[in-house]
């Protein structure tokens, strides 16, 4: 049994004992014990409500499955990893960071690599991870505002984690050639869309200049 | 008497459902307005349409591996004339691009032509770049760029889908008849497009 199922057991295991406590009688609570639930949710709900960061993690996901299971298990890692680290960091530092050209720029990488079905090496995989799950934290910590910066980051730190892992696990069970042919199409698309979303960045921040 | 009640109530319903048209106060703009202009930019225009259909039914015509080759190289091609449609790099002739892109990819579909594969990806490539010329010029000020993307990408990807499921009746001889047959018609709906830009100019 590889890593990605036995994490996703676990996770089954943990959903199935978060239910369990849910349907279990409680006592009618008239405060919030903890504020920062909210705050948690809008963090988890945040990275999933963004259409580049969602794109660049299907194509990475993709390219990963690709380039075999040692390779997805450290991509996993760093995507686990690192949103929350740079989250902090540019929560901490309040610097603002244009990240949409870069998710641009890395959907386009990760797309043609997902579509060309490109062999490369881990490094230069983990490489691509690490700088995108870099500005998915740096998008999160420029988010936190006025709300609860401890759960906000938590919660957005594992929605991209959870959906990856998801990703992986449904890309391992590929057994039919239309069904890899399938993923290849979708990644690139996601490349088509890089490709377009780049442009459109460039000009608005006058890099490109439209002549009209 | 009750049944043709009935049937007649049906019939209006129908018909006011036919005749009614939706309201639109405002124009698309945003996330939403972004994803329904990109997504109905293709499916709106019968040439973009049966440009795309065309490419998918060409594909599987062609057989492995152009059966998802030719759809792969076309949303990435279109991409790139998107692009140069936003930055707005001049393409002289882009509808008339466009007209001709239905004619030819119709006549392929008509002669089953079994062409070298680059060579289709390099008709196919051209014609893709027309397309998304178009598709980044016409994108419209307020819509949001991602959603716009996402939106006429996933509608390419339906329209060579849609193709390659209507190719895959060439298994029998008189579904070969019937996609060749479509084939011809869209050629004759290119000459028509033609026709109308010379008449036009």
């Amino acid at each position: 049994m590889s890593s990605i199922c036995k994490v996703q057991k676990s996770l089954k295991l943990l959903v199935v004992l978060a239910a369990v406590l849910c349907l279990w009688p409680a006592g009618a609570d008239a405060h919030v014990v903890w504020a920062g639930g909210g705050a948690f949710w809008a963090g988890f709900l945040h990275p999933l409500t963004s259409l580049d960061e969602i794109c660049f993690l299907v194509a990475l996901s993709i390219w990963s499955t690709f380039n075999g299971p040692s390779t997805r298990f450290r991509t996993l890692c760093t995507i686990a990893a690192v949103p929350g680290v740079a989250a902090v960091v540019l929560w901490w530092s309040g610097q603002e960071l244009s990240t949409v050209p870069v998710m641009a720029a890395l959907m386009i990488v990760a797309g043609l690599g997902g579509a060309a079905r490109f062999k490369v090496q881990g490094v230069i995989l983990l490489a691509i991870a690490v700088i995108g799950a870099w500005f998915i934290g740096s998008e999160t910590g420029q988010a936190v505002g006025k709300l609860s910066p401890g759960g906000f980051i938590i919660g957005a730190s594992l929605s991209p984690a959870m959906l990856f892992l998801y990703l992986l696990g449904g890309l391992e069970r590929l057994r039919l050639e239309w069904q890899t042919i399938a993923c290849r199409a979708i990644a690139s698309w996601i490349a088509a869309i890089g490709i377009m979303m780049l442009t459109f960045e460039l000009v608005r921040h006058r890099v490109l200049m439209q002549p009209h | 008497m009750k049944f043709t009640h009935t049937v007649l109530r049906v019939a209006f319903a129908i018909l006011f459902w036919l005749v009614a048209r939706p309201a639109f106060a405002h124009i698309g703009s945003g996330l939403g307005g972004g994803f329904f202009s990109g997504f109905s930019h293709p499916l709106l225009g019968p040439d973009h349409l049966l440009a795309m259909v065309s490419v998918g039914i060409w594909g599987a015509e062609l057989g492995a591996p152009a059966i998802w080759l030719l759809p792969i190289t076309f949303p990435l091609i279109m991409a790139i004339g998107g692009a140069a449609g936003i930055v707005g790099m001049p393409l002289p002739g882009t509808e008339i691009i466009i007209a001709l892109s239905v004619i030819v990819l119709g006549a392929v579909v008509a002669l089953a032509a079994r062409l070298n594969l680059i060579l289709a990806m390099v008709i196919v490539g051209v014609f893709a770049f027309a397309h998304g010329h178009a598709h980044g010029a016409e994108m419209p000020a307020s819509a949001d760029a991602l959603a716009f993307s996402v939106g006429f990408v996933i509608a390419t990807g339906m329209l060579h889908a849609l193709g390659i499921t209507i190719g895959l009746l060439i298994k029998w001889p008189i579904g070969f008849g019937v996609v060749r047959a479509m084939g011809g018609l869209a050629a004759l709906f290119g000459v028509y497009l033609i026709a109308e830009h010379v008449i036009d100019l």
